[in-house]
């Protein structure tokens, strides 16, 4: 009785263009998504309608107005005033409702509602980095095509404005099960909101022991935007807004570990994938977009400088430290000038950790270049 | 019909009336001499066809590589870094996409159907003898493959991988080396071949017309040229300014459109859509011109309502320059979104006017199942969907998901390729016998044209799925979720390419072993049909005079009357076999 009585709720909740919504949509994880697939559905059957009506016409037409040899050809009017103002004026109210519509729900998508917590993401070629309002940003990463994307904890039912801009070229924050889509410019911020469903499908454990439900949705790059477009990706994992607090708390401090602080190379690997520096440079030997990282610290590199000579340098804190500050100095040959500037982006604390992980990938340099920079160090305090 | 005797091949064309126009002058290099120094707007017209043929085919192949590397989700095979080849790197992919985009769109699509098929037909369907301005048309062929040369020149420096947008900073703020300056240059020179081609059309309809002929005896597929003259006068400047500014930024560090010196991408794609946005139309416009021609022919039928049709060509022309924020809805602020929303939906209307026109014309028409016909149909089964669509992507809601997915991309498929590359396959069939003198083996056209339908569909259609799905347009790489759809798209490319050979098959064997063709094969009633097939060079031994409508054919025609046998009033009175 209960199950009937709410599926007939249900039933009388769905307006009845919402049949046939499901062979064309994925999940409706925000409160915007039922709102678009709604008029989705509502054009889907207008022109449906309108779409037999021409073809069937043409078909009975086309057999029964078949030329056949010796049959005389049939007279008919070459137009018909009402007949044609009815199929150019009818039409128009029928767009002007879909306009409105569309109109009245894209400014609810538009307008965020007050109150709502600000999720910052930060776009660069070719990767998401959402920073919250603690200032932290997500560490936890998965694979999707082929690419370590982070997992970004969002809370359900709470409306989460989402404030945009990018290190570099265009891109499109897109998240498919909320039918939310904004893009992202270098030179300003967009805003987008959402408000996730509480619909979980999954569970993890967190640190306490307790068991969190949560459910992942893709969020796409959806301008294009160079070489890994396709993936520039990130996993936006909803989950009650308690465990969500509890989350975002946890990733605070990516400097101390439940035992003290963290060594500073594996804070550095953090960085690096927060960063998005994992998109071009590879920590297994493999080409990327930029040289790979593995064993790279205390060898001897042949690159090209920014007036066109070439030299060989070694590999070092200040080689690293230029090269994210002002990649184009000294490019290693046979990479393209790919890389922004990262000055401003990471700061001399997180700089000492990145050096350190980076150190870290070919432990016999890192000893034996230990010496050299200790006495390099004193030279230049001894030069101040 | 004359024939050539063979003693006077060798004469002037001049001296031999009844030679058709593309006889024989002399030997080899006076022939090619001849073929690349002439005015005559129908040898123009063909070498048009044949650069938008080869133009079409490099872009197919580089749709048919695109479809291949997306056949499994990830990029298929590793070890070549050159990027140069779409299976091995995320860059041959992306700049297999643009080669598409960039060459059908700049080298195919919009010099098709007007430059090629309204060279050649705009005259002898005004009964006039040459275009207004026959030197322009033929430096415009020529500036045609210049502009095309550079984009050529760009592909060979190693290609571009922008798409074919060209969006900043994306376009300028990489190393490129010099390719984007070649491929835009090369936008930039054929904009001019496109303006040149519009004004001289626009002078010809007004001024060429034959005597008798007013604006509203003119055929539809002249009335739809026109319009999409006016637009290719007054829209292509502004691509020229735009890449003229993109180059300028490139070049010289100026911020125009990189933020980095201070510019604003938004600025750009405003640039840039105002532009390409009425040049869908100058795309689809002269396909609806065509189809009005095919339907009226091989149904026999005057078209239904045929100002309304005439009107809605120049609406369209009108509404379109009004319509590009439609590509920005994510992009700009609301209130123009809200603005380019309505224009947009307005544009609709004289779209779903002709197609209920071209439904209607059928009604008691005498239907003849020809390969024209055939592809006049599937003009209207594929450019309804397409159509049609373009109401999801209008809506603002709607399109908040929609937009940059593969929604869009099968959107304009159905448009550009079921609408415009549909209607020129039909024009093509059509006035074959008209261009070349021979008939094409109507069966194995028909078998074509099936094959064609089929693969279209099974590519195109599933790619609205994949985007109400969630896949995003320009991927080279997707999540596993959509593999069974692409795979269907993919395995459609190639029905829909083993279509096009057929066609290509069909007409190579129609070229050199062809049946000879009448004068009037379908029964048509403009004024090309009353030239010979194929025509001499001056078109018409007299100006012909307008003595019915395009299409009168409950008027004009007796009854009984078989295509073929058609009466054709010849201007000198005497009745042509």
């Amino acid at each position: 009785m209960t199950t009937l009585g709410t599926s007939m709720m249900t039933l009388a909740a769905e307006p009845i263009w919402n049949v046939g919504a499901r062979m064309w949509f994925g999940d409706q994880a925000s409160t915007f998504a039922p709102k678009s697939d709604s008029l989705f559905m509502f054009i889907f059957w207008v022109s449906t309608f309108f779409f037999l009506l021409i073809v069937g016409l043409m078909t009975v037409f086309v057999f029964k107005y078949r030329r056949i040899p010796g049959v005389p050809q049939q007279r008919s009017a070459a137009h018909n005033t009402p007949l044609e103002l009815s199929w150019t004026f009818l039409p128009m109210l029928l767009l002007a409702v879909m306009f409105v519509w569309g109109f009245r729900d894209y400014m609810y998508m538009h307008v965020v509602p007050a109150g709502a917590e600000e999720i910052h993401f930060k776009a660069r070629q070719w990767a998401w980095q959402a920073i919250y309002d603690n200032g932290a940003s997500p560490t936890e990463t998965t694979v999707v095509a082929d690419m370590d994307v982070p997992i970004v904890p969002v809370p359900a039912g709470r409306p989460i404005k989402v404030l945009l801009d990018s290190e570099d070229v265009l891109h499109s924050f897109w998240v498919p099960d909320f039918r939310v889509k904004i893009d992202v410019m270098p030179n300003r911020y967009t805003t987008t909101w959402f408000e996730a469903t509480s619909e979980f499908d999954s569970t993890f454990m967190d640190a306490d022991g307790k068991e969190v439900p949560y459910k992942d949705h893709y969020l796409f790059c959806a301008e294009y935007c160079g070489d890994q477009h396709s993936q520039m990706a990130a996993i936006i994992r909803v989950m009650p807004a308690g465990d969500y607090e509890v989350a975002k708390a946890k990733l605070a401090d990516i400097w101390n570990g439940p035992d003290g602080p963290k060594p500073l190379a594996e804070v550095g690997q953090i960085l690096a994938m927060q960063k998005a520096c994992f998109s071009c440079h590879t920590v297994d030997g493999s080409v990327g977009t930029g040289p790979s990282w593995l064993g790279i610290y205390g060898e001897t590199e042949r690159v090209r400088n920014s007036d066109g000579s070439m030299e060989d340098v070694v590999v070092d804190e200040n080689y690293i430290r230029e090269s994210i500050y002002v990649p184009a100095a000294k490019l290693v040959e046979g990479y393209p000038n790919q890389m922004v500037s990262y000055q401003g982006q990471i700061n001399d604390r997180e700089l000492g950790a990145i050096i350190a992980y980076i150190k870290s990938l070919n432990p016999q340099a890192a000893d034996e270049a230990a010496d050299g920079a200790a006495d390099e160090a004193v030279q230049e305090e001894e030069a101040q | 019909m004359t024939t050539i005797p063979a003693d006077t091949a060798g004469a002037h064309g001049h001296d031999d009336h009844d030679a058709p126009y593309y006889a024989s002058k002399g030997g080899f290099f006076v022939n090619v001499w001849d073929w690349m120094t002439t005015i005559d707007h129908k040898k123009i017209g063909v070498m048009y066809l044949f650069a938008v043929m080869a133009a079409f085919a490099l872009g197919g192949a580089a749709a048919i590589l695109v479809r291949l590397e997306l056949f499994q989700p990830a990029v298929t095979v590793g070890g070549d870094t050159s990027g140069m080849w779409p299976f091995s790197t995320n860059l041959g992919y992306n700049k297999a996409f643009t080669l598409h985009g960039a060459v059908m769109v700049f080298l195919f699509i919009i010099p098709s159907i007007p430059a090629a098929l309204g060279n050649f037909m705009l005259p002898l369907m005004l009964g006039a003898k040459d275009v207004a301005f026959p030197r322009l048309n033929l430096f415009s062929w020529y500036i045609y493959v210049i502009g095309s040369i550079f984009a050529i020149v760009s592909i060979l420096l190693g290609g571009v991988d922008t798409g074919w947008t060209f969006y900043t900073p994306y376009s300028v703020s990489f190393d490129q080396y010099g390719r984007v300056i070649a491929m835009t240059l090369a936008v930039f020179i054929l904009g001019f071949s496109s303006i040149f081609t519009g004004m001289n059309f626009v002078v010809t309809v007004h001024k060429l017309r034959a005597p008798g002929m007013g604006w509203f005896d003119m055929p539809l597929f002249i009335w739809a040229i026109y319009a999409t003259a006016i637009i290719q006068v007054l829209a292509t400047p502004v691509l020229g300014i735009t890449v003229l500014l993109l180059t300028i930024e490139n070049v010289f560090k100026i911020g125009i459109f990189n933020p980095m010196y201070g510019g604003d991408p938004v600025l750009y794609q405003h640039f840039f859509w105002f532009y390409s946005h009425p040049a869908v139309y100058i795309m689809i416009l002269p396909g609806m011109g065509i189809m009005s021609e095919l339907i009226a022919v091989h149904a026999r039928k005057k078209i239904f309502g045929y100002k309304l049709v005439a009107f809605s060509s120049l609406g369209i022309a009108a509404i379109s320059f009004i319509v590009w924020g439609h590509h920005m809805f994510t992009a700009q602020g609301e209130l123009a979104s809200a603005i380019f929303s309505g224009l947009t939906f307005l544009v609709a209307i004289p779209s779903a006017i002709k197609v209920f026109n071209w439904t209607a014309t059928l009604y008691k028409g005498s239907i003849a199942l020809t390969t024209p016909m055939v592809y006049a149909l599937i003009f209207l089964f594929l450019f309804s969907i397409g159509g049609l669509t373009g109401l999801f992507l209008g809506s603002l809601s709607v399109d908040m998901h929609l937009h940059d997915t593969y929604f869009v991309v099968a959107h304009f498929h159905y448009v550009m390729m079921g609408g415009t590359v549909m209607a020129f396959l039909g024009g093509i069939h059509h006035w074959w016998p008209k261009m070349f003198g021979k008939m094409y083996n109507e069966r194995w056209a028909l078998f074509g044209a099936g094959l064609v339908f089929i693969g279209f569909n099974m590519t195109f259609f599933t790619q609205f799925f994949l985007g109400t799905l969630g896949m995003p347009r320009r991927y080279a790489t997707y999540v596993d979720e959509f593999t069974t759809l692409h795979q269907i798209s993919t395995i459609g490319s190639w029905i829909l390419a083993a279509g096009m050979l057929i066609h290509l098959a069909v007409f190579v064997t129609s070229l050199f072993g062809g049946k000879k063709a009448p004068p009037n094969p379908w029964g048509g009633l403009s004024l090309e049909w009353e030239a010979a097939s194929p025509p001499i060079e001056h078109n018409f031994h007299h100006e012909p005079v307008v003595r019915h409508g395009p299409y009168d054919f409950d008027d004009a025609v007796p009854p009984h009357t078989e295509p073929g046998e058609f009466p054709l009033p010849a201007p000198d009175g005497k009745a042509k076999h």
